[in-house]
């Protein structure tokens, strides 16, 4: 072959060479083109509204909008029990947890998954401001919101817990746990922001994304549990005025559209019916079910009995199953969403707001508009405080049972656990009201001790 | 008997001669072999003649009658011929004849045992000087031998062939004798006559030593190479009746692991090369490299120990599909395993968990040939584990309950209440009544000077085990695959191109989950019903019905293009220039239907549901380089320049289908009411620039050099560039004269080193941003969520590599040993570091500063036992020893890794409860309190202790494969085993025994009473706490060493007379088994890897019997 060939090859071959050194961006690959970095997130107002929305998406797909909070507080209380129990709900069901039970470890990372997008999406809007996002203060208030819900579950399941108020875990991966007192500030300060800056209502119309109704439903159950009975009180009247509805007949409680609904989540991640009745009773087999004394705990002729329990008869035992969702969790049409505040525990926290500032005569009027939706008879008007207080506390358990862990949470709260439980669960101590924080978590971060006590 | 009439014909006339010799050529091919055989008979080859003049055909005729050889001339030849003395003894039969013909117008040319006299031609007055090229190949590979001496005979012209085998000369004498030699090669004379464009073949002299290795960039041989390579040749994996080459690489390469993940055909296979070198890795840890002719696998190396090509997050029933299957083992030609620093440094960054460079079949010149290989067979679980049969397991259920004080109820006990408690069924064999295996083989290859193909395609099924009442067309995994390579040079041989293309389907047809559930109670009623329904009635709902996933059909398609060209150009002599191009595309559709039948007696119950997952995978790589080769004083200098640009595309989902009016649409999955879909996408971009340099001076010493700079996609861009490379060097001291005079018996000695530094980016892409991605909807919109956190940067993994090792052959290197040390230093750890669950996240990719060490020792032996014409008997012997040690860790004991790891132990440690028996008052397990504390305490808080006291590593301490060849006439035998010391886990159940799982019988020995001393507790129900510590202590860590007969393979070659007739150039029938017998303390269900438990399916064991035919 000529030299002219062969040098147009070598000059063929330096040219390709020389290519390469000057590919110096050759490995700058930038972004995937299925992903966003967090200032492309930020920069539009449809996408920032995006990443709030998937806030509400994280809570809906995680464990706590699949009914986990309910199942898991369940088996600790004296709602539920379940066939074929595994080793870790047993030691639930006992309240005999170890401090690797990773059914109580769900409960603590769940919130905590969600409460990170929150601090995601709230640290994305602060670089901010409203000529390039409209509507910041509105995101900025739901994330608030949805922050103080996931720090309400923590603080009541695990008590002193790490406070995390920024997504990026350089800061917060050391830190030690917070008082509960503290922690409450936070959840008053951010329900507050929230109430300032939440619309009424969304141009959907459906109440699944937080509103003012919502923060202020919050503010009043926050109230109640840290005994502030005047503040409860006053909430959930500006919840019960402002909504100004009749309760709906018990089988419309959980509907889409359901007038009661203050908060509700979509079902996401395939489900178009909530998740939650299918972890109890799921293609003929039951799995979870009502502990006989919630079962037996309702009054002859209470509509909720015949709306919101099921019963299956398993050779010769009868068991029952909670179906306030009845809408096939996977199959169309959608029927229900997931209940999460509804206009009934703001009528039953004022009641108990009222009983506890002696105001027994309102308290029984709250108990008796709950009562009467659901077919039964007012109360005695003679009742003193404690026998309201109890009253309110067995209208508690049959208005709210088998819903985000209310049974658990109220016994602690009134101090009623031990007497309650103990005949249930022999071994009950009032270290077992608190689960452990998981040895996973302190495994990675040692400032998380001291470890509650009794674990 | 064409040969006896014509040995017959001793004197011919002349012209019948010219007529004869025609036909004889063809008939002499025919029947080469034939006397080649007949020769076996021993006939001398040597003469002893003492005659004084007398006619050249008396000479002629002892010659005859001294060995059997027969002349063939006419007879006017001789006329001319001079009266001969000759005086010879025990002369080779060429002396004799040269002697007796010297000076003589005559010369001869021995055709099998005929000895043709021919008119010896006068040589031409005037010779022209031309330019000749050629190009210089192995026999038997066909491919190029870089480096060979061409030399002009009788003047001091001389070159050497470029790395394509090329050679140029110019000024020689159109009818010049070239000398052409290779060290390990015969040496050969070819006399130009006026060619100036030839093909060269070589055979070798010695193999093992001689026999061309392939490395990065380039070939060497095993005498030279100064780097740590393993070598296995299609040889034996052909001897292997296997659907992935990993399978059959068990037991043949020092230093590599390889762990099969279950028994079916498209698994995974878990390959770690000298030892764990990762922490928690932030990628797939510990992954060799993979490349294919100079291609990586379109996968890159994601996930190839853990999901292979299912890198949606939608693993299938085989648990994630190999890359490799997708690779026709009869395709492949040799796969070279490089370990050390010198040997893996050229691969820079992606070094340093070593490299598998797998080489595939080339054409061969010459005339065009067929091969045909098929066979079948049937597949057996190797092994069973004793369970109880129904009567004990009842027994053991009644005194369960009793000892629970529980009453047994249809809901906690339908196997004693409900069940007929009359049925035994041995799971075990129901379960796996049948499989089969089937591989159909077809390859065409020939090819001229200048051109060469070979055409190849194969078909390979296997099934899994089928229960009863199923059949082999229900289930299996299949692949169809093509190649064709094909290699063209120019005319004037200075340019040469190399195509390969090679593509594969696979399809594999599967249950939706593996039923293989050995250990169900004895007495659990069929899996069919009387109407060979779904039998959920008889189960009931206490332990619902287990064999759903029979029912719910997995398929998963694959189709796989790898293609090269390779381009060269040897623009002088000594330098050329290489452009490697290549492109490599997987393509995989899965499919899972969930048909509401199959969740529910009544399907109303029930909501159907179908996932689809897609993987798509695109990768192109260019590299070129130049090579220059020179000789320089005593030595000859090869040095390598090259560049490296490639990019690997990932693309992929998954679609969930749920809800469908009729299960029969389920295929369709866009026919479901609800659909949810997921994403993956990540490009992967890699940079590199590497230079080798190699002098070897007198084949006696020599030095490689190499270096590479690398950046990679998968840091930010601060972190992307790095710096590798490696020294090795060789002393042969066997050439040594001193060495030669007083240790002749040792015939090759070679000390080689090399140190060096590789490293790995074992992370996935993108890791270092903070990302947001699309998540379903929610309130109409479509939402976005932080997928992963931020992160402030991570570095390359480095791992530096030492090594030194003794390579010596013995009694004409009928032994060859070898012995190497190793030490492998990784820093600067790429993890997975783990955050607490409050921050939102699991992990972060981080670098962690620890430091492991692998260090060991890796021997390998060949020995040539008998090499007799009818029999020779060859063994391979190689045996591994690494020992793995975390040498450094700043901040352990505060980490989140100090209940994982323990600094001097290896990183493949457990640390677990000591069990120390059972309590003879109470029938539970107990353990050692080891911090005295009053309770067994199996978590330990920062700071605080735990009771895990029981450090036990889970990686071997040695392992190895043992092989013998044998080939005795036609019949040849190849048995392998391989043998592994390790210690294992222990899980024929995961229940405690007493709950309603079957056990093996050892659980008899139960604790009874009061005072009873036995080593398994009292029966239960319930998964008690000192049962979960019994499953976290040491009981479980047993022995689970094993010797494996991994192959046996015997075959037949039938007579070429027989196969001749048919028209077939060989015919061989053989039998294989593989997987044939294990011999192992262990009592679980497969030693070879005991993670697997009860539910995969382990390794299956494998008899066929096939036929290869050769036209």
């Amino acid at each position: 072959m000529s030299a002219r060939y062969n040098l147009s090859i070598l000059l063929l071959v330096l040219v390709t060479f020389s290519n390469m050194t000057s590919c110096k961006k050759f490995t700058d690959v930038g972004a995937p083109k299925n992903a966003l970095v967090t200032n492309q997130v930020f920069s539009t107002d449809a996408s920032a509204n995006a990443a709030i929305a998937g806030i509400y998406y994280q809570l809906s797909n995680g464990s706590l909008g699949q009914g986990y909070t309910t199942l898991y507080t369940g088996l600790s209380a004296d709602e539920a029990n379940k066939n074929n129990i595994s080793t870790g709900e047993q030691q639930l069901l006992t309240d005999g947890l170890t401090v690797d039970n990773t059914y109580s470890a769900t409960l603590w990372s769940a919130p905590y998954a969600v409460l990170a997008q929150a601090n995601a999406c709230l640290e994305g809007l602060a670089a901010t401001d409203t000529s390039t996002i409209p509507n910041k203060k509105q995101y900025v208030a739901e994330a608030k919101f949805i922050r103080a819900f996931c720090n309400f579950y923590l603080v009541n399941l695990f008590g002193n817990i790490p406070l995390v108020t920024t997504a990026n875990w350089t800061s917060t991966v050391n830190i030690a746990r917070t008082t509960r007192d503290s922690v409450y500030n936070t959840i008053l300060q951010d329900l507050g922001a929230a109430l300032t800056d939440l619309p009424e209502s969304y141009p959907s119309g459906q109440p699944i994304r937080a509103t003012k109704y919502a923060a202020t439903a919050m503010l009043a159950r926050v109230s109640l549990y840290l005994q502030r009975w005047t503040d409860a009180a006053n909430y959930a009247t500006q919840v019960i005025d402002g909504m100004n509805i009749p309760l709906p007949a018990p089988e419309n409680t959980f509907l889409i559209g359901s007038p009661e609904a203050i908060w509700q989540l979509e079902p996401v991640g395939g489900s178009v019916n909530p998740f939650e009745t299918s972890q109890w009773y799921a293609f003929g087999f039951l799995s979870f079910f009502l502990t006989d004394q919630m079962a037996g705990a309702f009054e002859t002729g209470d509509l909720r009995q015949a709306a919101w329990v099921g019963m299956t008869n398993s050779s010769g035992v009868n068991q029952y199953y909670p179906t306030k969702y009845k809408g096939s969790t996977y199959s169309q049409p959608a029927v229900e969403y997931y209940m999460v505040l509804r206009l009934a525990e703001q009528y039953l926290i004022r009641a108990e707001a009222r009983a506890r500032q002696n105001d027994v005569a309102d308290a029984l009027a709250d108990l008796d508009i709950i009562r009467s939706r659901a077919g039964l008879s007012n109360l005695p008007a003679g009742l003193d405080k404690a026998a309201c207080l109890l009253a309110v506390e067995q209208e508690r358990r049959v208005e709210l049972f088998a819903e985000w862990g209310h049974r658990w949470l109220d016994l602690k709260r009134t101090g009623r656990a031990i007497a309650v439980l103990q005949p249930l669960k022999p071994k009950i101590t009032t270290d077992a009201l608190l689960y452990p924080v998981p040895a996973s978590e302190i495994q990675k971060n040692k400032n998380l001790l001291p470890q509650n006590a009794g674990y | 008997m064409y040969l006896t009439a014509y040995c017959k014909a001793v004197r011919i006339s002349r012209g019948q001669f010219t007529k004869i010799t025609r036909t004889m050529r063809l008939v002499v091919i025919f029947i080469l072999g034939a006397c080649l055989q007949m020769s076996a008979k021993g006939l001398a080859q040597t003469v002893t003649i003492t005659e004084k003049e007398v006619p050249l055909e008396h000479i002629f005729s002892l010659i005859k009658k001294q060995t059997g050889y027969t002349f063939w001339y006419s007879v006017e030849l001789l006329k001319d011929s001079r009266k001969v003395s000759l005086s010879v003894k025990e002369a080779p039969l060429k002396d004799a004849l040269e002697k007796c013909l010297d000076g003589q117008p005559l010369t001869y040319e021995i055709i099998g045992k005929i000895i043709v006299i021919q008119r010896r031609e006068s040589t031409p007055v005037q010779a022209l000087p031309v330019q000749v090229h050629g190009v210089v190949m192995d026999e038997d590979g066909g491919h190029p031998l870089m480096g060979a001496s061409v030399r002009v005979k009788g003047t001091n012209s001389v070159t050497g062939t470029n790395d394509s085998g090329i050679f140029t000369l110019d000024n020689v004498d159109e009818e010049a004798i070239l000398v052409i030699s290779y060290i390990g090669y015969q040496t050969r004379e070819i006399p130009l006559k006026k060619e100036t464009a030839l093909n060269i073949f070589l055979k070798r002299t010695i193999k093992n030593l001689d026999e061309t290795v392939v490395i990065g960039y380039g070939t060497t041989t095993r005498r030279y190479n100064t780097g740590s390579v393993s070598r296995v040749t299609s040889k034996d994996i052909e001897k292997q009746p296997v659907a992935n080459v990993m399978q059959a690489l068990q037991g043949l390469v020092p230093g590599l692991e390889i762990v099969q993940s279950n028994g079916y055909a498209s698994a995974q296979f878990r390959t770690v090369i000298r030892g764990s070198k990762d922490l928690f890795s932030a990628g797939s840890p510990n992954v060799p490299l993979f490349i294919v002719d100079g291609v990586p696998l379109a996968t890159s190396n994601g996930d190839i120990n853990s999901s292979g090509l299912n890198q949606n997050g939608f693993l299938g029933t085989n648990s994630g599909q190999s890359p490799l299957y997708s690779i026709n083992p009869s395709d492949i030609e040799s796969i070279e395993v490089l370990k050390d620093a010198d040997a893996t440094a050229i691969y820079g960054s992606r070094g340093a968990n070593g490299v598998i460079l797998i080489t595939t079949k080339k054409g061969k010149t010459g005339r065009a040939g067929v091969d045909i290989n098929a066979y079948t067979g049937v597949t057996l679980h190797p092994r069973k584990v004793d369970l109880l049969n129904t009567q004990q397991y009842l027994a053991m259920r009644h005194e369960a309950f009793n000892n629970d004080g529980i009453t047994p109820t249809v809901s906690n006990a339908p196997d004693l209440v409900s069940w007929d408690t009359t049925r035994y069924t041995d799971w075990q064999k129901v379960l796996a009544a049948s499989a089969r295996t089937y591989d159909m083989q077809l390859s065409y290859s020939g090819g001229s000077d200048l051109t060469n193909f070979r055409l190849s395609g194969g078909f390979h099924k296997e099934t899994p085990p089928v229960p009863d009442g199923f059949t082999t067309t229900h289930f299996g995994d299949q692949r169809l695959s093509g190649m064709l390579t094909l290699n063209h040079s120019s005319v004037d041989r200075k340019f040469s191109s190399a195509l390969m293309v090679n593509y594969a389907v696979t399809n594999n047809n599967l249950a939706g989950g593996s039923y293989y559930q050995f250990n169900l109670p004895p007495d659990a009623p069929s899996i069919l019903n009387a109407a060979g329904k779904l039998n959920w009635k008889d189960w009931g709902s206490g332990l619902p019905y287990q064999f759903q996933s029979l029912f719910q059909p997995y398929t998963s398609q694959t189709t796989n293009l790898l293609t090269n060209l390779s381009l060269n150009y040897n623009f002088f002599s000594g330098f050329t220039a290489a452009l490697s191009l290549g492109y490599s595309t997987t393509n995989m559709n899965q499919l899972q239907l969930v048909p509401a039948s199959s969740q529910a007696e009544n399907p109303a119950n029930a909501t159907s549901y179908a996932q689809s997952g897609t993987n798509d995978f695109r990768n192109w790589i260019i590299e070129p380089r130049a090579t220059y080769n020179a000789t320089l004083g005593k030595g000859k200098l090869e040095a390598l320049a090259g560049a490296t640009l490639q990019e690997n595309l990932t693309q992929g989902g998954t679609l969930e289908g749920i809800g469908f009016a009729n299960d029969d649409l389920l295929e369709n999955i866009t026919s479901a009411s609800q659909l949810y879909a997921t994403s993956n996408y990540a490009k992967y971009r890699f940079q590199g620039y590497f230079a080798r340099l190699n002098y070897n001076w007198a084949g006696k010493y020599i030095l490689n050099l190499s270096g590479r700079r690398d950046g990679s996609s998968r840091f930010r861009a601060a972190d992307q560039m790095g710096n590798f490379g490696a020294a090795g060097a060789a002393w042969i001291f066997s050439e040594t004269s001193w060495m030669k005079r007083h240790m002749s018996f040792i015939s090759f000695g070679k000390l080689r080193g090399s140190y060096g530094a590789t490293g790995s980016a074992s992370s996935s892409d993108y890791a270092y941003l903070a990302r947001w991605q699309s998540m379903p909807v929610y309130d109409n919109t479509g939402t976005i969520s932080l997928i992963n956190p931020y992160n402030p940067g991570y570095q390359w993994q480095v791992n530096k590599k030492l090594e030194t090792a003794m390579e010596l052959g013995f009694l004409n290197n009928r032994i060859l040993l070898s012995v190497a040390w190793y030490r492998e230093r990784c820093g600067n750890q790429l993890v997975n570091y783990p955050l607490p669950s409050y921050t939102g996240f699991s992990s972060v990719v981080a670098n962690l500063p620890a430091l492991v060490q692998n260090k060991g020792w890796e021997m390998t032996l060949n020995t040539t036992n008998i090499n007799t014409k009818d029999l020779t008997w060859s063994t391979f012997f190689n045996i591994s020893i690494n020992r793995n040690k975390l040498l450094s860790f700043p901040g352990l004991a505060s980490s989140p890794y100090n209940d994982n790891y323990v600094i001097g132990k290896p990183v493949t440690i457990q640390k677990v409860l000591h069990y120390t028996g059972v309590d003879p008052a109470t029938g539970s397990y107990q353990f050692e309190d080891a911090n005295k504390d009053g309770v067994i305490s199996y978590y330990s808080y920062g700071g605080a202790s735990n009771d895990r006291v029981g450090i036990y590593d889970l990686s071997p301490s040695f392992f190895g494969g043992l092989q013998n060849t044998l080939q005795y006439k036609k019949w040849q035998m190849s048995i392998l085993f391989d043998f592994k010391k390790q210690r294992g886990q222990y899980a024929v159940s995961n229940g405690i025994a007493g709950s309603m799982i079957n056990q093996p019988v050892s659980v008899l020995a139960r604790w009874q009473q009061p005072g009873d001393i036995t080593n398994v507790a009292k029966f239960s129900t319930m998964q008690n706490t000192p049962y979960y510590n019994y499953t976290n202590s040491d009981a479980r860590l047993v022995d689970a060493s094993y010797i494996r007969l991994q192959n046996l393979s015997l075959s037949y070659t039938l007579p070429e007379n027989w196969s001749g007739k048919a028209r077939m150039k060989t015919a061989r029938l053989y039998v294989q088994a593989q997987n044939l017998l294990i011999i192992s303390p262990y009592k679980g269900v497969d030693p070879t890897n005991p993670s697997l438990s009860n539910y995969g399916f382990p390794p299956q064991r494998f008899f066929t019997g096939g036929v290869q035919i050769t036209f």
